[in-house]
């Protein structure tokens, strides 16, 4: 009885561990694909002809031709195999479609603007294709068809940002994009003192350090429950064989306490002390795909003292993929910037704009800078729904300061979609990948969009 | 090549005449790849001479070049060169003396005898290649005062007088002080038109022009109403959304002072600019009821430009149309014969946001490098 017990006992704990096992592969690291674009089947063919094919930064052909279907780009060359009815599209250039790296279109306005969101806090649910429809249209009538759009703006954590596209259907392209964080901006009006400041940085680093321990342990616990269960199972076996005598054993162990008048306390096999699962915690799985560089982590900063605290905060996470928004004064720390490959998101702003004081001493040159000390430069709109159409715009200003015209095409197009993960399927003109594209009546920055390919469609503009 | 440019505006520096009088100075002449002479006119490999602070000639550096005297500096700039740009409104350097809200008629006031050219904001503007502007008082008043054409080097004030500002909406309408509604400004307005002295007398003499702000629609609608009534022609500003009234406007003969569009502006703002271009009625952009500096002269005409707006009238409305509306046509805004040397040199076409101000010239003397 002893050993049938024991063996129920067993079964049970180890059909309770393969149910704990499944609760835990929810904390474990989610699939952190682009999601295909929605496109419309059976589209058309195109055959784009183009003086000028930009199929990434540096590199073009000149009359090239770039074949698409279905969304898809299937060919491109000087010449390209195209069927009989596919639709001819020309143009001075063709080229990626721009991404706005710092963005909030897509999303409604009150979820922008919450303050209340956490690390696990997802931008896609958020997602709005109704309201200010108007501002995505602009968006992509200037080429800009994919943002990188974040909940939270302000808050100090963002939670989970999205990839999303300005295509006609509008699409969640990736709906982890990264972990967002403020440091040191503007809330209400009120920015704190520099010891406020630097203590939120000192707090970034300390968060997702948290979740180091946190993922360890989980493996550590799965580790254990697999040795247990490998346990149980050679017992059971052993059992099984043994049943007999252990019975007969524990019968008279049974039988031996009740004639002292004792109680038969049963063994307690070490197998049965099952591994106690760690605490779920979903923020810190969230902060462990961060420490482990398996999402990267945006931190909106611009102040010196608290720029040094977050670099500091976080020099001894190897694995972190950080990337800096706005800051304003990151010149003192080029280096080291360049030295850990964090890339920098800039928002060109002109002389006299409003701007909050965080961005105080802020200059246009900064784009330029950043480059000629080796960090990689991303661009983007600064979270104003109504300035993604002007992403080109703020390009060129930055290229009048200093940056290079081929790093601020880099910084549209392919270094973006590389920061987010989705290089792999965006960002240049090259076969096999979505054809996010641009038919341009000049260069890709200074000239004015024709057609545009998203989502499959072609649009007239 | 660069280097070149250098000691030769350094020699120039010595040669020219001071920032602050328009002293005879030397003759030079200075050359470009693309002069823009007036909106839509670019002339390639141009050349113009300057002399005593005015443009003495204007040409084809292949046409000139072999007729200058042999001693005369020449600065070959690689580039742009145009005229300085020009706000058709601004309060720079009037801090805050713009206006004096101790009563709501204050029309004798002369706005310039509060303007201060070394003022902050004016060394702004003119780092943003604004070489000069139509200084002006702000909305507090009904009858504001009297503004300026100034130029941004300096306390120079080039007309004195030029118009008179008016306002007939908040924040000169206030229940503190007469008048407490707009149909008591018109009233108010309307006896001291009819009675013809000072500034009232000026402006429907011709002898000034009046300058009205607005802002919302009905404001807008109120001051072309206003004006055909009064039988004045003149200018309303800060109409942003005036491209709705474009046909009412270009009957009454008014012109249009707004707001330069900025990152981000409402398409609602581009489509009034674009309106009033169908409709020729003359518009230019002001600085006055904008908080966005003075760079974003230049931006705002080149996001015109991407949203329709044809070049010509949009570099216009930052450099001829906004001196004439701002009581300075007559000397800037443009490379011509006889106009003022106030010039800016540009890395590329100016209307392009990848372009960059290299030097800045008023009156033929340099005043600064750019931004």
């Amino acid at each position: 009885m002893h050993a049938l017990k024991l063996s129920l006992s067993l079964t049970a704990a180890a059909l309770l561990s393969s149910a704990v096992l499944s609760q835990d592969e929810g904390d474990s690291p989610k699939t952190h694909e682009a999601t295909a674009l929605v496109v419309i089947e059976e589209a058309p063919t195109y055959l784009i002809q183009a003086n000028e094919v930009v199929v990434a930064p540096g590199k073009t052909i000149k009359n090239g031709q770039v074949l698409v279907k279905n969304g898809m780009i299937l060919a491109v060359g000087e010449t390209v195999t195209a069927p009989d009815d596919a639709i001819v599209v020309q143009g001075e250039t063709v080229c990626a479609g721009f991404m706005d790296a710092w963005s909030s279109l897509g999303i409604d306005p009150a979820s922008v603007a919450e303050m209340g969101t956490g690390a696990t806090t997802e931008t896609a649910s958020a997602v709005d294709h109704f309201t200010q429809d108007h501002f995505r249209v602009e968006a992509r009538n200037a080429g800009v068809l994919l943002a990188r759009s974040q909940v939270g703006k302000d808050a100090s954590i963002g939670g989970l940002g999205a990839v999303l596209a300005t295509s006609p259907a509008g699409a969640v392209v990736l709906d982890d994009a990264c972990l967002s964080f403020t440091c040191g901006i503007t809330r209400s009006g009120r920015r704190g003192d520099v010891f406020d400041r630097i203590s939120e940085a000192d707090s970034i680093g300390s968060r997702i350090a948290s979740g180091i321990p946190y993922r360890q342990s989980l493996v550590e616990y799965s580790y254990e429950l697999a040795e247990w269960d490998k346990a149980i199972a050679e017992k059971e076996e052993e059992l099984a064989d043994d049943f007999k005598k252990a019975k007969k054993d524990r019968d008279k162990e049974i039988e031996k306490a009740e004639e002292k008048g004792k109680e038969f306390k049963e063994d307690r096999y070490k197998e049965d002390k099952r591994p106690r699962a760690p605490r779920l915690d979903p923020d810190k799985a969230v902060f462990a795909r961060a420490a482990h560089g398996e999402i990267p982590v945006i931190v909106e900063v611009h102040g010196t003292q608290e720029l040094r605290a977050l670099l500091a905060s976080t020099a001894d996470l190897p694995r972190l993929r950080l990337v800096l928004l706005g800051a304003t004064h990151a010149m003192p720390f080029a280096e080291q910037l360049a030295a850990r490959r964090i890339p920098v998101i800039v928002r060109p702003m002109a002389a006299g704009q409003p701007a909050e004081p965080e961005f105080k001493g802020h200059d246009l040159g900064l784009a330029g800078r950043l480059e000629g000390a080796g960090v990689q430069v991303l661009i983007g709109s600064g979270g104003s729904v109504a300035g993604v159409r002007d992403l080109p715009v703020l390009a060129q200003m930055a290229v009048a300061h200093g940056l290079s015209e081929k790093a601020a095409f880099e910084a549209l197009t392919i270094g973006a979609a590389r920061a987010f993960d989705i290089g792999a399927d965006f960002g240049t003109v090259e076969a096999g990948k979505h054809a996010e594209l641009i038919v341009l009546n000049g260069s890709p920055l200074s000239g004015r969009a024709t057609y545009v390919f998203t989502g499959g469609e072609l649009v007239e503009l | 090549m660069r280097n070149t440019l250098l000691i030769m505006a350094g020699a120039l520096a010595c040669l020219a005449p001071s920032a602050s009088a328009q002293t005879e100075a030397e003759p030079y002449a200075i050359t470009a790849d693309n002069i823009l002479v007036d909106g839509g006119e670019v002339l390639q490999d141009g050349l113009i001479v300057i002399a005593g602070g005015k443009i003495v000639q204007v040409g084809l550096e292949a046409d000139l070049r072999a007729g200058l005297h042999k001693d005369m500096p020449v600065l070959d700039h690689e580039g742009w060169l145009s005229a300085g740009l020009v706000a058709a409104n601004g309060s720079m350097g009037l801090g805050s003396g713009v206006d004096d809200s101790t009563s709501a008629f204050t029309e004798s006031l002369l706005v310039a005898e509060s303007f201060n050219g070394d003022h902050s904001s004016v060394v702004a503007a003119r780092k943003a290649g604004v070489t000069s502007f139509g200084l002006t008082t702000g909305r507090s008043n009904v009858a504001g005062g009297q503004g300026s054409f100034v130029k941004t080097d300096g306390a120079k004030v080039v007309n004195l007088r030029t118009h008179l500002t008016l306002c007939m909406g908040p924040p000169a309408i206030q229940s503190r002080r007469y008048p407490t509604s707009y149909s008591g400004a018109v009233n108010a307005l309307e006896k001291r038109f009819a009675a013809g002295e000072g500034a009232f007398g000026a402006v429907t003499a011709g002898k000034l022009g009046v300058t009205i702000a607005v802002g919302a629609r009905h404001e807008i609608d109120r001051a072309i109403r206003f004006c055909q009534k009064a039988e004045l022609t003149g200018t309303l500003r800060g109409a942003n959304r005036a491209g709705e009234f474009a046909d009412r406007l270009a009957e009454a003969k008014l012109t249009v002072i707004m707001d330069a569009p900025v990152i981000g502006s409402p398409k609602w703002h581009t489509d009034s600019i674009n309106s009033l271009a169908k409709a020729g009625v003359p518009f230019a952009f002001g600085l006055a009821d904008s908080n966005a500096g003075a760079g974003s002269l230049r931006l705002g005409a080149s996001l015109a430009v991407r949203a329709g707006l044809d070049r010509a009238t949009a570099w216009r409305a930052i450099t001829s149309t906004a001196a004439t509306l701002a009581g300075g046509g007559k000397r800037a805004g443009r490379i011509a014969e006889g106009f003022d040397a106030d010039i800016a040199l540009w890395s590329g076409d100016p209307l392009s946001p990848m372009t960059r101000l290299e030097s800045v010239y008023i009156d033929g003397a340099l005043i600064t490098e750019g931004n």
